[in-house]
């Protein structure tokens, strides 16, 4: 059984039911005269996805499992998708000075860098860098949050 | 005439040229690294061209096309590990000639033969685009209909031996781009109940979290298995003299136009061309015998082709608004981004700026030369460059770029959401190509299904199809890149 086959196609296929839960939703629907639905090109791709899906499983089923030396789920993945996560919780709430450095930080430090010193001026100094590149010459205002 | 001389004045403007320049040279530097490609380095600049001018961001982003194609080889050349996927048939010739002590000489091959093959591309561009384009004025709903479609099955084509996943992924993009308004009706589909995503899901931001975000989580493990080659030194590039040209410019001409063709046919790309033209060049040339050794002939081939794909995929997404690979469907994004609908009437509508990529495009072309002196000479530094801190600021750049987009804070939440399905997906086999594909299309493609039903009206399917013999050939060609890989497929396992 390959493994990664059917839990993908069992996604998907509890994916699409979800979704064409969400195609009843809405309570505005306008119909066009020539019946030409907002929901019936949706569903048609859902319907689509959810039988894409049960021949992916199926398949699955079927297959042997192919090994591979790089686990998906690792410490160091792991870490990165909390700290991409967090990075996205406090981006608006510190600002992008505070919420960046901790990102760029964090990153860093779990692949596998250790010479925090450098790694903070580093940091630091980049992180300068790319603000001034965004307030003065792509004239992109970025958050300041409570903390700048 | 006056508007290519307006477009030619925009592009060799100071800034338009900073921006070619600036993207050739960070395109060399992102390519000459190996694990990230052209399509992260894309992905990474894009946010970069929200400011600026739609022929500025097109000069920026040819450039990283361009030059990250470019610089792959150096890489491929000094380290024996190519940089992207399209410089590895390069390593085959190029390290051992490096290994020989002829390093300079061998990135010298490899860059003429870029230019040529790039230039030869942009010829064939000029050429095509417009003709194509004025062909394709004369398509209906029903025609636009049977191109967008051809155009999503290049999802096939894309997703090499994965089919399946590969249209699963294509789904979720269509999916992707049904999230928001619909087209036809002041409905809301798919927001969960979010205002924020009433507006639809930002393009750039699911663009950058599918790639540029996912290659982040995936390098961090990845990198951990991954060993680095010896680096051989090498101070100055010595480009080839005319005279050693002599019996190759066949092989020159011939690579090139191979990858402008590969480039044209939808989901092909510049690996495929470099490994065809390749294999021509071992078949057809009178010094194959050295092939492996170290011979120019091998890196000619291989770097006309891949870098003459440039030019080539661009014909269908200009001409037609259909991306043939991820690039090209990024570049498109960019147009929607600055508020040009890409399509047939693109060279009718905005032929300025298609002229501009035409100039750009050759403009960028010539830039490789100078980018590629400094980045030979500080390739050493590039690779000690220490991959934790440039992780680190990817991902800062990318956030940053999403945010940037339209200034919203949801956009962030988009990518770093889609950056982490996208790397689940990607492990579990899914290509990525597809989702990008499904998105850039899918609201054209539900647009042209409405309006193919509002002209159909009370006809019958086969009298309305019948009426339109390009619509046939249409759907003819969609049937033939459809199945003719199944078949392939097929008679190999028999085969085997």
């Amino acid at each position: 059984m390959k493994k990664q086959d059917v839990i993908s196609g069992i996604l998907c296929v509890g994916l699409s039911l979800i979704l064409y839960t969400q195609t009843f939703t809405s309570d505005a629907v306008i119909v066009f005269e020539d019946n030409i639905n907002p929901m019936q090109y949706p569903r048609a791709l859902i319907a689509l996805l959810a039988f894409l899906g049960s021949i992916l499983t199926i398949r699955g089923l079927l297959q042997k499992e192919d090994k591979t030396d790089i686990p998906i789920f690792s410490r160091r993945t792991l870490g990165i998708m909390v700290l991409l996560l967090v990075y996205a919780a406090i981006f608006n709430a510190t600002g992008f000075f505070v919420s960046s450095v901790i990102a760029c930080f964090g990153v860093s430090v779990v692949m596998g860098w250790r010479r925090l010193g450098i790694l903070f001026a580093a940091c630091i100094v980049a992180l300068i860098l790319i603000w001034a590149l965004y307030t003065y010459i792509l004239r992109i205002p970025l958050p300041t949050g409570t903390l700048f | 005439m006056d508007m290519i001389l307006s477009a030619l004045a925009e592009v060799l403007s100071p800034f338009a040229l900073i921006m070619n320049l600036m993207g050739v040279m960070i395109g060399m530097i992102i390519g000459a690294l190996p694990g990230l490609g052209s399509v992260v380095a894309i992905s990474i600049c894009l946010p970069f061209t929200f400011g600026m001018e739609p022929l500025q961001a097109m000069a920026l982003l040819l450039g990283v096309y361009c030059g990250s194609n470019c610089g792959g080889s150096i890489a491929a050349v000094l380290i024996n590990t190519p940089g992207t996927p399209q410089a590895a048939a390069t390593s085959i010739d190029g390290f051992p000639m490096a290994r020989l002590g002829k390093g300079g000489k061998a990135i010298g091959w490899s860059l003429s033969a870029s230019i040529i093959g790039g230039l030869f591309s942009c010829v064939v561009l000029v050429v095509a685009a417009p003709t194509v384009a004025s062909f394709a004025l004369r398509f209906g709903p029903l025609e636009t209909f049977g191109l967008i479609l051809m155009g999503l099955t290049c999802i096939s084509s894309v997703s090499g031996k994965k089919q399946l996943q590969g249209l699963i992924a294509g789904l979720l993009g269509l999916l992707l781009a049904c999230v928001g308004m619909s087209p036809f009706t002041p409905d809301a589909r798919f927001t969960f109940g979010l205002y924020a995503l009433d507006g639809g899901m930002d393009t750039v931001a699911v663009i950058v979290g599918v790639f540029a975000i996912a290659e982040v989580i995936d390098r961090s493990e990845r990198m951990l298995h991954e060993k680095q080659g010896t680096v051989i030194n090498v101070n100055k590039l010595s480009m080839p003299k005319l005279s050693e040209y002599k019996g190759r410019i066949w092989n020159l001409i011939k690579s090139s136009i191979i990858g402008t063709i590969v480039g044209i046919l939808p989901g092909t790309g510049a690996t495929t061309a470099a490994f065809i033209a390749y294999g021509e060049a071992q078949r057809s040339s009178p010094r194959r015998d050295k092939f492996g050794t170290g011979e120019p002939d091998s890196i000619i081939a291989a770097e006309s082709s891949n870098n003459a794909v440039t030019g080539g995929a661009l014909v269908p997404s200009l001409a037609l608004g259909i991306p043939g690979d991820p690039v090209t469907a990024i570049m498109l994004a960019t147009f929607i981004l600055h508020g040009i609908t890409p399509g047939v009437r693109l060279m009718v509508d905005n032929p300025a700026v298609v002229y501009g990529i035409f100039i750009a495009l050759a403009v960028a072309n010539l830039l490789m030369y100078p980018c590629c002196c400094v980045t030979t000479r500080i390739f050493n530094y590039l690779l000690k460059t220490p991959e934790p801190i440039l992780m680190g600021l990817i991902t800062v750049l990318c956030v940053l770029g999403a945010y940037g987009s339209r200034g919203n804070f949801n956009d962030v939440a988009v990518t770093i959401g889609s950056g982490i399905a996208a790397y689940i997906l990607r492990r579990c086999g899914f290509p990525m190509p597809p989702i990008v594909i499904g998105l850039v299309l899918g609201q054209q493609f539900e647009m042209s299904i409405g309006q193919m039903l509002l002209y159909k009206a009370d006809m019958s399917w086969w009298t309305y199809i019948a009426q339109s013999p390009i619509a046939m050939c249409l759907f003819a060609v969609t049937a033939l890149i459809l199945i003719v890989p199944l078949v392939r497929h097929k008679m190999s396992s028999q085969a085997a």
